[in-house]
């Protein structure tokens, strides 16, 4: 049994490489360096990760994959089927593992072409405070999973994560980098799951290589329990002409902090962020992004919707920056909030950092309940008040849903998501 | 766009810049509470204001030179400026414009606003500070009639110590930042303004702001007072001479509104801006704020600001009382080498409470430009609406123009918008009026006017004249 400690005592795993052991040394220096973050950093004023600095935790655990909630999880349609238990790959309930044009291997045992690309992303320089968590996933991940499209795939790749510690709070640190070659096209599912007694503190990062022209379709499901905590985030780098698509549903956990961070290199780079956060009980949901245009001719579209009901807190906060030379640039963003009860509560701030005149942006933010005048036209068709309130909130998430755009994966998913809003809506009128 | 015409701009000097030799009664240069007490006995203050100023310095001694805002500047040395200078001779204090030393009405000559003509035509009543001490009041007969007590900061602590002590820190206590707290240390002088309950205030008031003396920090304190059911529309307008070092400036206004009251208070900020090298110019840290005490109380604040090296300025409105509402309408101009992070705070406290923010930002050649605004809509505040609309117009691709709205609400009742957008000056629109015979400066000029309208209608109109003229010569060339 281990023996618990707080996050930056944790030792790291021993690195399959010595190459490997350097970097990730390296990143627990760094992170031990400057510590974690507060209240008084800008990016965490909101979501305050108390639980995570003062806390003590074990390594997680390394249990099979859980029965049931893998039946509740596993999705058909996947051509490609990974199941992680806190960050581990377990082969044996996985399948699909040699697909063609695509390789699934550790970090140590990726493929030398994609060094550059890993040690790019193990070594970030953007090494703030506020980057602390992305330093400690860097410094304390066990094996990592690399995965490698070389050649477009019909079939959804999922990427299944179950969090699984039920004796002391652990501390997962699953790592996942995708790149897809030049040109290639994949679609890839990452859900994450546990179990409603879980008590794991999941520290979750994923890195998006995307050569020129390559287009990923991310579809990132969170339905964790409300006793796991999770910080998750994404770290995309996009060639020309990429495009990267992210339909994000913030479902659960205790206390979520989502970042993700899209920087557009290569000219004609396209990033989409569709989120959906739904907040109940008393949990917290931060949403964070930020789209670096760094060359001209760059699109990035950001919507994020948020019904909030309970004493959930969401927060939201997208920013986007346009560098001197990103000219031509063009994004738009968008951010709407629903509270649904008396003691939601709801934080947004949609930033702009523009340092090129002949760009294209526009955000707007809105936090308000659903209007009487909807409501009161359903009743006069016949609807009953909590039918027609139930419609509109559903409708109201729909702008997120339809970019889901995969009939599969939105028959697994929108079920889900309307009994979860049922829920809500019970709790409220409760 | 004509680089040509770029660089005219650019090359154009600071209009507005000359220095009066006057000599001034100076404290030496640094702060303690020496020098605070040295402040208080010049001024023949009551022991309670330097009881409070120095309880100010000495929790400003524990605070940090906040650095969060997105401005660059060299770190102020604060043992190095003197904090207080009043022209000569404050013993025996002028009773009217003939009694005033010419030197000084020479200088309104060549700022062109002739005090008793621009008064007289007008019918505004100019209480002009020239550094930090009161020179000229007038019309203060017709407003004794009124029952408005409209004076310079000195003399209200002098006759009306009891105002002064009811209100002075009540909006923007000592505590709330480091400038703040500065400025409740060594503040100067400054305008006090009362209205009584019921009362309209028959003119409206205004006061030129100047910075004279070298090295001579200005600390300036306005505080406003509107009683039940009273209205006054307040005017703010500055001009500065130039010079190469820099000159800090740390005021702070507070407006209180009782119920059914209402205060406007607009501003034409456009002390010298530093040179296109960024050399000189004025730091502006200004702290203004109003609270709406009462029901149905409301407060609006307008602001051109064109000048300053380095702005960072925040008017906020707190709206405590039910109904209340607070408005916020802002043009800023950045050029050259100007930086200003500058925006509002809505605080919704009371029951259907309403906010309007409507933000201009241009940024131009290479100035940067940051809206920081913050909604805030509190679990009590049922009803609350707030409208939020901040624009900005790139001028030249070294400028930069930055948006950081908060929104934050504990009420699910509440009902916020927030819009922004950042372009340049649309070429087809440009195309267009040329075609329909303009020239590409006039053009453009029509265009960034019309950026600015719903901004400048909010203004009394001579200041919206005057306004307008300001944005002509901060921007006509470098968009032509």
């Amino acid at each position: 049994m281990h023996k618990a400690a707080t996050l930056t005592e944790l030792s790291p795993h021993k690195a399959a490489a010595p190459w490997l052991g350097a970097l990730q040394q390296a990143a627990l220096d760094q992170v031990k360096a400057t510590g974690l973050p507060t209240k008084k950093d800008e990016d965490w004023r909101y979501s305050d990760p108390k639980a995570w600095r003062e806390g003590t935790f074990v390594p997680a655990p390394s249990p099979g994959a859980d029965e049931t909630l893998l039946q509740g999880a596993r999705l058909d349609a996947a051509g490609v089927e990974l199941v992680l238990v806190n960050g581990r790959l377990d082969r044996g309930k996985s399948r699909g593992l040699d697909a063609a044009g695509l390789s699934v291997t550790s970090v140590a045992e990726a493929d030398a072409t994609l060094r550059p690309v890993i040690e790019q992303a193990l070594s970030s320089s953007e090494s703030a405070r506020s980057d602390a968590f992305l330093g400690l996933n860097r410094a304390l991940f066990d094996q990592g999973l690399v995965l490698h499209v070389t050649a477009s795939q019909e079939a959804p790749v999922h990427v299944l994560h179950i969090s699984d510690a039920r004796d002391a709070a652990a501390l997962s640190s699953p790592f996942v980098l995708c790149a897809v070659d030049q040109g290639a096209q994949v679609t890839l599912v990452e859900q994450h799951v546990s179990a409603s007694h879980d008590q794991t503190f999941a520290n979750a990062a994923v890195h998006v290589a995307l050569g020129a022209g390559a287009q990923l379709a991310h579809h990132l499901w969170q339905r964790l329990s409300d006793t796991t905590q999770l910080v998750h985030t994404v770290c995309a780098d996009l060639d020309a002409a990429a495009q990267y698509s992210l339909v994000a549903l913030h479902l659960g956990a205790g206390y979520a902090r989502s970042f993700v961070e899209a920087r557009l290199g290569g000219e004609q780079a396209e990033v989409q962020y569709h989120g959906l956060l739904l907040g109940h009980g008393q949990s917290h949901q931060d949403v964070h992004s930020a789209f670096d245009h760094r060359v001209p001719h760059c699109t990035s579209r950001q919507m994020v919707k948020s019904i909030l009901g309970g004493k959930s807190h969401g927060v939201f906060n997208g920013k986007v920056i346009f560098r001197e030379h990103a000219q031509k640039s063009d994004t738009a963003q968008a951010n709407h909030n629903l509270l649904l009860s008396r003691d939601a509560e709801i934080d947004t701030k949609p930033e702009l950092e523009i340092y090129a005149d002949d760009v294209k942006a526009s955000h707007g933010a809105t936090v308000g309940q659903l209007d009487d005048e909807p409501v009161f036209y359903l009743r006069s068709r016949g609807l009953d008040e909590p039918t027609a309130r139930r419609l509109l909130t559903i409708a109201f998430a729909q702008d997120v849903l339809e970019h889901i755009g995969d009939e599969a994966l939105d028959a697994f998913i929108h079920p889900l998501i309307d009994a979860r809003l049922a829920a809500m809506l019970d709790e409220v009128t409760a | 766009m004509s680089s040509a015409t770029v660089d005219e701009v650019v090359s154009k000097k600071y209009e507005f810049g000359f220095f009066t030799d006057i000599d001034a009664d100076e404290a030496p240069p640094g702060l303690s509470e020496d020098i605070i007490r040295f402040i208080s006995a010049k001024k023949k203050e009551p022991q309670w204001l330097l009881d409070y100023r120095l309880k100010a310095y000495r929790h400003w001694l524990t605070l940090e030179e906040p650095r969060w805002p997105k401005v660059d500047y060299p770190q102020i040395d604060y043992q190095d400026v003197i904090y207080y200078s009043a022209p000569k001779r404050p013993e025996d204090a002028p009773k009217s414009l003939d009694e005033v030393d010419p030197k000084l009405l020479e200088t309104y000559e060549k700022l062109g606003i002739p005090l008793h003509e621009r008064a007289a035509l007008a019918g505004i009543a100019v209480d002009a500070v020239f550094d930090s001490v009161s020179v000229a009041t007038t019309f203060k007969e017709t407003l004794k009639e009124a029952g408005v007590i409209f004076c310079s900061f000195s003399e209200a602590v002098q006759d009306h110590p009891e105002l002064v002590q009811k209100y002075l820190g009540s909006v923007v206590p000592h505590t709330d930042n480091f400038f703040a707290a500065l400025n409740a240390a060594v503040f100067t002088d400054g305008s006090f303004c009362w209205i009584p309950a019921g009362v309209r205030c028959p003119m409206e008031l205004s006061t030129y702001f100047r910075i004279n003396a070298a090295k001579t920090g200005q600390f300036e304190r306005t505080l406003i007072v509107a009683e039940e059911g009273a209205y006054v529309s307040y005017l703010e307008g500055c001009t500065a001479p130039q010079r190469d070092e820099n000159q800090l400036h740390a005021a702070v206004v507070e407006i209180v509104c009782q119920k059914n009251a209402e205060v406007k208070y607009s501003t034409v900020q456009n002390w010298y801006p530093g040179d296109e090298n960024g050399k000189g110019g004025i730091y502006n840290f200004v702290t203004k704020r109003g609270a709406c005490r009462g029901d149905n109380a409301k407060i609006s604040w307008t602001q051109v600001e064109t000048g300053s090296a380095i702005t960072w300025k925040y008017p906020s409105v707190i709206l405590q009382g039910d109904n209340s509402v607070g408005e916020f309408y802002s043009v800023a101009v950045t050029s050259n080498m100007q930086q200003a992070d500058t925006g509002t705070k809505m605080l919704h406290l009371g029951k259907n409470t309403s906010s309007t923010i409507v933000s201009k930002g241009i940024s131009a050649m290479r100035g940067q430009q940051s809206y920081r605004g913050l909604v805030k809509v509190n679990k009590g505040a049922e009803g609350a609406r707030n409208y939020t609309q901040c624009d900005s117009l790139l001028i030249g691709d070294r400028c930069g123009a930055h948006t950081f709205p908060y929104i934050e609400v504990k009420n699910p009742t509440a009902q916020i918008e927030h819009e922004a957008s950042t372009s340049k000056v649309s070429e087809d629109q440009v195309f267009y009026l040329r075609q329909r015979g303009l020239s590409e400066e006039d053009a453009v000029s029509l265009i960034v006017n019309g950026f600015c309208k719903e901004v400048f209608r909010q203004l009394p109109m001579e200041f919206a004249v005057e306004a307008q003229a300001l944005l002509a010569v901060s921007l006509e060339g470098a968009v032509g």
